[in-house]
C-alpha cells in the first residue's frame, strides 16, 4: 500500500496540434453496460461481466474560442475518423511534498482516442460576474467495435503547453435588433439527441453521430419590460445576437466592443416566450428555440472574433 | 360596508372594472408605440444576421 501521487488534467491535444488546457471539469466514463447472472433461484450472483461500452471524456472548459473553431461541423462538432489523428488527455503527476512534475519528465499519464474521437459541444453559458464556460464532449468509437477506442498509456510526457488562452463573461443580448436590458446570464443549449450503435455483439460502440439538434438561448433578466416586448403570447425571432465577451488581460474589464475579440452566436428565426419569473428581486426567463433559416444554412453561427454591436 | 345596498356595490365593481378596462387600453396603446419604436431596426438586424449566417467558418474566426 501507499498514496502513489495526485494526477491532474493538463490538456487535451486534438490533430494539429491544437491544446485546450483550461479546464473546471473533466470527466472521463467508459459507460460500462454490466450484467449479471443467476440460477433462478439463487440471490447472488455467479457470473458478471459487461456487455458492452462506450467511452467518452466529457469537459466543461473556459476556452471557449479554441473549442468553438475546432467545430467545424456546422460550428458544434468535428469527427477525427478514419484517418483525422489521435485526439490525447494528458494527466500531470503531482509532486509528494512538493507541486508538480516537470512536463518534459516521464512520469505523467495519457488516454488516446487514435483516429475514433469525435468532439461536440453541449452548451455556452455565461453569468454576470462571472467567467463563460463551454461543456463538452470527446465521444470514442471503435473502429471495428473490438478494438478498444480509448486507450489509457502511463509514463508518459505532457504536451502542450501550460498556458491560458482566452478568458470571457457574459455580453449583452440583442434580440429583433434591440437589445435586452438587465440580462443577468445567458446561455445556449445545444439539446443533442444521438445514434449510438454497435452490431453483431461486438463490445464497443461503433458509430456515433447527432440524431437530432434542437439549438435554445435562454437569457435571465431584471427588467419586467420582456413581457411587454415579447407578450404572452410569444414573438417570433428575426434576428438575434448573443455575445460573450473577452476579457482583458491585466486590466479591468472586457476587451473594447469595437474589437473583434468577442464571441458572438447569431441566428434568425425561432421563437421567442417569456417563459417564467423567480425571486424576491424578480428574475425572468426569456427562452429562444432556434431555426434553420432554410434548408442550406445552420440554425445557428458562431464567430469568434466579433466586435460588439446591435 | 353594512350601509351599502346591493346596488352600491355593483355600482362599485362596475366602475373599477372601467377604471381597469380604460388602463388595460392605455397601456396597449402605449406599449404598441414603444414596441415601434425599440424594435425600429429588426428589419435591418435581420438582414445583418442573415448575412453573417452565410459567412464561411474561416471569415468567423479571425483567420
Amino acid at each position: 500500500m501507499g498514496f502513489g501521487a495526485v494526477h491532474r488534467p493538463h490538456a487535451i491535444a486534438f490533430p494539429g496540434p491544437t491544446y485546450i488546457t483550461q479546464f473546471t471539469d473533466v470527466r472521463p466514463n467508459h459507460n460500462y453496460a454490466e450484467f449479471v447472472e443467476r440460477s433462478a433461484s439463487e440471490p447472488a450472483p455467479q457470473w458478471t461481466g459487461v456487455i458492452a461500452a462506450a467511452p467518452e471524456i466529457g469537459f466543461d472548459s473556459r476556452q471557449l474560442k479554441t473549442i468553438l473553431d475546432l467545430c467545424t461541423d456546422q460550428d458544434v462538432a468535428i469527427g477525427y475518423a478514419p484517418s483525422g489523428g489521435t485526439v490525447s488527455l494528458y494527466y500531470r503527476k503531482g509532486v509528494n511534498r512538493g507541486l508538480r512534475e516537470d512536463v518534459a519528465s516521464l512520469v505523467h499519464d495519457r488516454f488516446d482516442m487514435a483516429n475514433n474521437a469525435m468532439l461536440y459541444w453541449e452548451s455556452l453559458s455565461a453569468e454576470q460576474r462571472s467567467v463563460a464556460q463551454i461543456t463538452a464532449m470527446l465521444k470514442a468509437v471503435s473502429t471495428d467495435g473490438a478494438t478498444a477506442p480509448l486507450v489509457h498509456v502511463g509514463s508518459a510526457a505532457l504536451a502542450g503547453n501550460v498556458a491560458v488562452s482566452h478568458v470571457y463573461t457574459l455580453g449583452p443580448v440583442s434580440v429583433n435588433g434591440a437589445w435586452v436590458d438587465s440580462v443577468i446570464s445567458a446561455r445556449l443549449d445545444n439539446n443533442f439527441t444521438f445514434d449510438a450503435e454497435d452490431e453483431s455483439g461486438n463490445a464497443w460502440l461503433q458509430y456515433y453521430g447527432i440524431d437530432e439538434h434542437n439549438p435554445k438561448v435562454t437569457i435571465e433578466t431584471n427588467d419586467i419590460g420582456v413581457f411587454a416586448d415579447y407578450g404572452s403570447g410569444g414573438t417570433a425571432l428575426s434576428s438575434l445576437k448573443l455575445y460573450f465577451r473577452k476579457l482583458q488581460h491585466g486590466t479591468l474589464g472586457p476587451v473594447a466592443d469595437a474589437t473583434a475579440a468577442h464571441v458572438k452566436v447569431t441566428a434568425t428565426l425561432g421563437t421567442i416566450l417569456v417563459q417564467e419569473g423567480s425571486g424576491n428581486k424578480g428574475r425572468f426567463r426569456v427562452t429562444i428555440a432556434l431555426e434553420k433559416p432554410d434548408a442550406t444554412t445552420q440554425p445557428f453561427v458562431v464567430d469568434t472574433a466579433s466586435a460588439i454591436a446591435v | 360596508m353594512a350601509d351599502k345596498t346591493k346596488d352600491t356595490v355593483l355600482a362599485d365593481v362596475d366602475k373599477r372594472e372601467k377604471q381597469l378596462t380604460s388602463s388595460r387600453e392605455a397601456w396597449q396603446k402605449t406599449n404598441i408605440a414603444r414596441r415601434k419604436t425599440k424594435f425600429a431596426n429588426a428589419e435591418l438586424a435581420s438582414k445583418d444576421a442573415l448575412k453573417e449566417m452565410k459567412k464561411p467558418k474561416s471569415a468567423r474566426i479571425g483567420k
